[in-house]
């Protein structure tokens, strides 16, 4: 849906746009569901417990926002 | 996670939904709301050990209903993740109605403002807690297109670091803020 809005706000199409954004990933990859929730998992673990109040990106490294 | 007793925002479906089949994957007992009646009904079908309301985030009454009845199935809150935000219009900010702004901004940070505020009184109280909220690239650069999206998405960035400070000095808790960058 994200996708489909862009392309109607430029009138390109949605192939170009999800091309645009792993284009713009550090690790030319796409992030899914499942990564967030990992990270969740991680934050809510003995190992996350000393993390508070941040901003914490999974994005695999946003370098620009096309 | 087990016995973990976890409440998300638009829990029905994408991201929330992930999230919440991991808690029950392991234990927890989760409450979730969202605003599609569909998707409501099939994770009442799902899962029926959990509470599912259909609910705006934006609306109070039906916020309360949620978290009285929240209040009633788990009896205490430990984790919280608010999931509900809209992508708003796609446009430049000259083309954009005042309606869709408005509608962004509220989906996004009225939400996250009764869920938090209603998680804060249980926390406090138990000195405990999880607080996740959910962001986005566009609450960490400039975006545009998606003017009301960033300044929502921002927001969340400002009330995550707000949180932290207002309940991390009364006791040892977390607060915390996602961001994701590339969606669906």
């Amino acid at each position: 849906m994200w996708c489909k809005m862009k392309l109607k706000a430029r009138g390109v199409d949605e192939q170009k746009v999800r091309d645009d954004y792993v284009s713009a990933v550090s690790l030319k990859t796409w992030v899914t569901a499942d990564d967030i929730a990992n990270m969740i998992h991680f934050l809510d673990s003995p190992s996350g417990m000393k993390i508070s109040g941040q901003a914490l990106a999974v994005d695999g490294h946003t370098e620009a926002i096309t | 996670m087990s016995e973990k007793r976890v409440v998300i925002t638009a829990g029905a479906a994408g991201i929330g939904l992930v999230i919440a089949k991991n808690y029950l994957a392991e234990g927890a007992k989760v409450a979730i709301c969202d605003i599609d009646p569909n998707a409501i009904q099939t994770f009442k079908k799902t899962y029926p050990n959990s509470l599912a309301v259909c609910a705006n985030v934006t609306n109070e009454k039906e916020m309360d209903d949620f978290f009285t009845a929240c209040d009633e199935f788990l009896d205490g809150v430990d984790v919280v993740i608010a999931g509900a935000g809209i992508g708003g219009p796609a446009a430049l900010i000259e083309n954009l109605k005042y309606s869709d702004w408005k509608d962004t901004i509220a989906t996004t940070l009225d939400g996250t403002f009764l869920l938090v505020r209603w998680a804060a009184k249980h926390m406090r109280k138990n000195k405990s807690g999880l607080i996740i909220l959910l962001s986005s690239s566009a609450g960490l650069f400039g975006y545009p297109y998606r003017s009301p999206y960033a300044v929502a998405k921002w927001g969340i960035v400002g009330l995550t670091k707000t949180l932290a400070m207002e309940m991390g000095k009364r006791w040892y808790s977390r607060k915390l803020h996602m961001s994701w960058c590339c969606r669906r």
